[in-house]
């Protein structure tokens, strides 16, 4: 009777098996950067989003701003500013007048 | 909507008005900021013209020794102006009077004095005729260069551009404006109207009575000028008694009595209907209807009486009482 010689696998460390795991880290390191950039790069270069504007409309029916300063220099005795609007033109711009001055 | 910016502030002895439309041009500053922009302009027009300021670009030209002298783009154009105007009239609006100005009592500025009495004025004058140029016309010899950047003039000639300077002032300060629909420069009673807007919507302008402040009429204005002078603000009583007003007749110096107190001309600019004004005023009634005949105008004898002259009959919305002459 032929003897069977059996041998049962070693459960020892595989030295040569593969990659180490630095390698390992390093490598997929190295796909997340690159993944991380291609990402970035495709960002940039995509067309900005349109830029929503906010248009405000305001009537202003009737203003009136009347700013006196009494006791200017330089021959100007006082000013008198009024500003005004409204829907009317006519009743805006009183007539002027022309006489001696 | 249309809106106005009306502007008011005190300059040149007189109060000046600004009537500012909207914005035509999208780069045009807002017409307050317009406004207060003209004021500065205004202000520093007046301040370097001004006869009674030893400190004005006027007053050294007026002291300068030399027969040729260096001068501003803005001294060249007034004293340009004030030449036009001579040219206009043939002598009769002219601005080499400075000397018998100051002979007559206007040597300081009257701004905020009292004037004398109109009426009592025109009671004690002499005859009533008209000005005439002077036959010296010095105005002639007086040369504006603008490649030098110089006037010549003979030597002890000053002068005065205060005759058409309100006028040319309310012009320069309507050119600027031209980015807004429509605006009206009030230099003191000399105005300036222009704008795109103004041709649909024309500017009311009141005309007042030298005499007793009352409106004579309103008219439309759409463009150019419109200017008035009189006798009834620049009036005094000199020491000897007799009235003297600032309106002077070139061939003799004094005060020209002509049988007018106040005059309205409309033209093409307001430096044009100031010197128009000026021109009926101090040629007396029969000239004053042959120079207001082409723009049109109103005429105040000195007996209050209104006459309107020209174009001006049927664009009184409020027409004079008194008679009308086409």
């Amino acid at each position: 009777m032929a003897a069977v010689a059996t041998t049962s696998p070693r459960r020892g460390p595989r030295a040569a098996a593969g990659p180490d795991r630095i390698t390992v880290m390093l490598l997929t390191l190295t796909v997340f950067l690159v993944i991380l950039a291609v990402l970035a790069w495709q960002m940039r270069s995509a067309p900005p989003r349109p830029v929503h504007r906010t248009v405000v409309l305001r009537r202003v029916y009737e203003t009136r701003v009347v700013e006196t300063v009494v006791g200017a220099a330089g021959g100007a005795g006082s000013v008198t500013q009024s500003v005004s609007s409204s829907g009317s033109a006519a009743g805006v711009a009183a007539a002027a007048t022309t006489r001696t001055s | 909507m249309d809106s106005h910016l009306d502007y008011t502030f005190r300059a040149m002895a007189s109060d000046v008005r600004l009537l500012i439309g909207p914005r035509l041009r999208r780069t045009a500053p807002a017409p307050l900021d317009a406004a207060d922009r003209e004021k500065a302009f205004v202000l520093e027009f007046g301040r370097r013209l001004s006869r009674f300021s030893a400190d004005s670009e006027l007053s050294a030209l007026n002291g300068d020794p030399r027969l040729t002298v260096p001068a501003s783009a803005l001294l060249r154009a007034a004293v340009r102006a004030g030449l036009w105007a001579a040219e206009c009239s043939d002598g009769l609006v002219e601005p080499t009077l400075v000397g018998a100005l100051e002979c007559v009592g206007y040597a300081v500025s009257r701004d905020g004095v009292t004037p004398a009495s109109l009426c009592t004025a025109l009671d004690s004058a002499p005859a009533r005729r008209p000005a005439r140029p002077d036959p010296a016309s010095r105005w002639r010899q007086i040369v504006v260069h603008d490649e030098a950047g110089t006037i010549v003039r003979p030597r002890g000639v000053m002068l005065d551009t205060g005759g058409t300077g309100k006028g040319l002032c309310a012009d320069a300060v309507a050119c600027r404006l031209g980015g807004y629909a429509r605006f009206l420069v009030d230099c003191g009673g000399d105005i300036a109207v222009g704008g795109l807007g103004a041709q649909f919507e024309p500017y009311e302008i009141d005309i007042e009575h030298p005499l007793s402040g009352d409106r004579i009429g309103r008219v439309s204005v759409d463009h150019g000028g419109i200017a008035t002078s009189g006798l009834n603000v620049r009036i005094w009583r000199r020491p000897d008694g007799s009235f003297a007003h600032h309106l002077l007749d070139p061939s003799t110096g004094q005060p020209a009595w002509t049988g007018l107190i106040g005059a309205t001309a409309l033209g093409e600019s307001a430096l044009e209907a100031e010197t128009l004004s000026k021109m009926a005023l101090l040629g007396g009634p029969d000239a004053a209807r042959r120079v207001l005949a082409e723009h049109g105008g109103v005429i105040v004898h000195d007996s209050g009486e209104v006459e309107t002259v020209g174009p001006l009959e049927d664009r009184l919305s409020t027409p004079a009482p008194s008679r009308a002459v086409a």
